[in-house]
């Protein structure tokens, strides 16, 4: 499938692996700039800002039924059982057209991450809040996919998350500071995108009572570039991580709501609008 | 009142936990009130496939259907 990077088919700038990108040169340094803009909006509620480790607990994932919801897009850390007669016998075997031949394998207990978020309800796990908490984090998130595009569509991409965790009244207040935030990034880059409902991807979705809400409630709005690329989305969660992670106020769960941001769904969208040559780019100052 | 409205406030007022029998109008927003969670609306629409004895396709389903009890007996039984 074609991608905006065959333009750079010539330079050192980037190259793509099975849904997987490096970047060099101009187009790094545009990555980092759009990640430095969606600081700036993390800025506007004062977020405080957390490195997270890649692998999440898998019994983490299950409180929120990520399993059922979406056992296509997960991917495991995986290591070999640890007995010398174990490791000996992979070791060797050789790589078979691309492929390992694992032996027996440990109990798989993590999982690498699918979204950024689920770190800070983890952070926050059975903490009584008394005030409204703002996060944001940035992580490389892993989702198995049927095909994939350099940029726009990854096995493994990076996600820029801001997340607020109180009541209704403060995520009401939390998601009308962050729309035009991101209205007015897309408009400084030269971006057009238009905000769409939209559902998360769910396995049985007519079996899924998470999918079901997400069809019934206008929880979900992305911002989506040339009619197919969604590079920001703001997700409402009302209680579903409150409660899964017993994030509390007065004895009561709290709410939650996050902007994600596809950082590199936005270097995509920007050199498609604005070209290759950086000397023709706007400042998103 | 009809019997089908009756039965429908009765589920809603058994299974939510946010609601009393005097704050639950017809008009009342079930999903933007938060009288309705993410995991009970599923079984809400089996309650109502029940009473209507026949199912539902919720690939259909749009928010409007489920807005309120008066728009919940207006798709689902004509009222």
């Amino acid at each position: 499938m074609s991608s905006p990077l065959d333009n750079f088919a010539d330079s050192y700038q980037w190259y793509a692996d099975e849904g997987q990108v490096a970047l060099g040169g101009d187009l790094l340094a545009l990555w980092r700039q759009f990640d430095r803009a969606f600081l700036d909006i993390a800025a506007l509620v004062s977020a405080e800002e957390y490195a997270f480790p890649v692998l999440l607990p898998a019994e983490a994932l299950d409180r929120i039924d990520y399993f059922q919801s979406f056992p296509h897009l997960a991917t495991f850390a995986i290591n070999l059982e640890k007995s010398h007669a174990n490791l000996e016998k992979f070791s060797a075997q050789s790589v078979d057209n691309g492929v390992l031949q694992l032996t027996e394998t440990a109990p798989v207990k993590f999982v690498l991450t699918p979204s950024a978020c689920y770190h800070c309800y983890r952070l926050l796990e059975n903490q009584a809040q008394g005030r409204v908490r703002y996060l944001t984090t940035i992580a490389k998130c892993f989702r198995r996919e049927d095909f994939y595009v350099p940029l726009e569509r990854q096995w493994g991409f990076s996600m820029r998350e801001i997340v607020c965790i109180g009541n209704e009244a403060e995520i009401t207040a939390f998601t009308e500071i962050m729309r035009p935030a991101v209205e007015s990034l897309l408009d400084r880059a030269g971006l057009v995108a238009v905000w769409q409902q939209a559902s998360d991807p769910f396995f049985n979705p007519s079996r899924n009572a998470h999918h079901l809400w997400q069809q019934l409630a206008p929880v979900k709005q992305e911002a989506v570039f040339d009619e197919r690329l969604a590079l920001a989305s703001i997700n409402l969660h009302h209680d579903h991580f409150g409660k899964a992670f017993n994030l509390q106020r007065e004895n009561a769960p709290l709410e939650s709501a996050c902007v994600a941001f596809g950082v590199e769904r936005w270097v995509s969208a920007f050199i498609q609008t604005h070209g290759v040559d950086s000397r023709n780019w706007p400042d998103l100052g | 009142m009809s019997e089908m409205r009756n039965k429908v406030r009765e589920w809603i007022l058994s299974h939510s936990k946010s609601v009393s029998a005097e704050e639950l109008q017809d008009d009342t927003p079930l999903i933007k009130g938060r009288i309705i969670t993410s995991l009970q609306v599923m079984d809400l629409v089996l309650f109502i496939e029940s009473l209507r004895k026949d199912s539902i396709d919720t690939a259909k389903l749009k928010p409007e259907s489920f807005r309120d009890i008066n728009s919940l007996c207006a798709v689902f039984f004509n009222e």
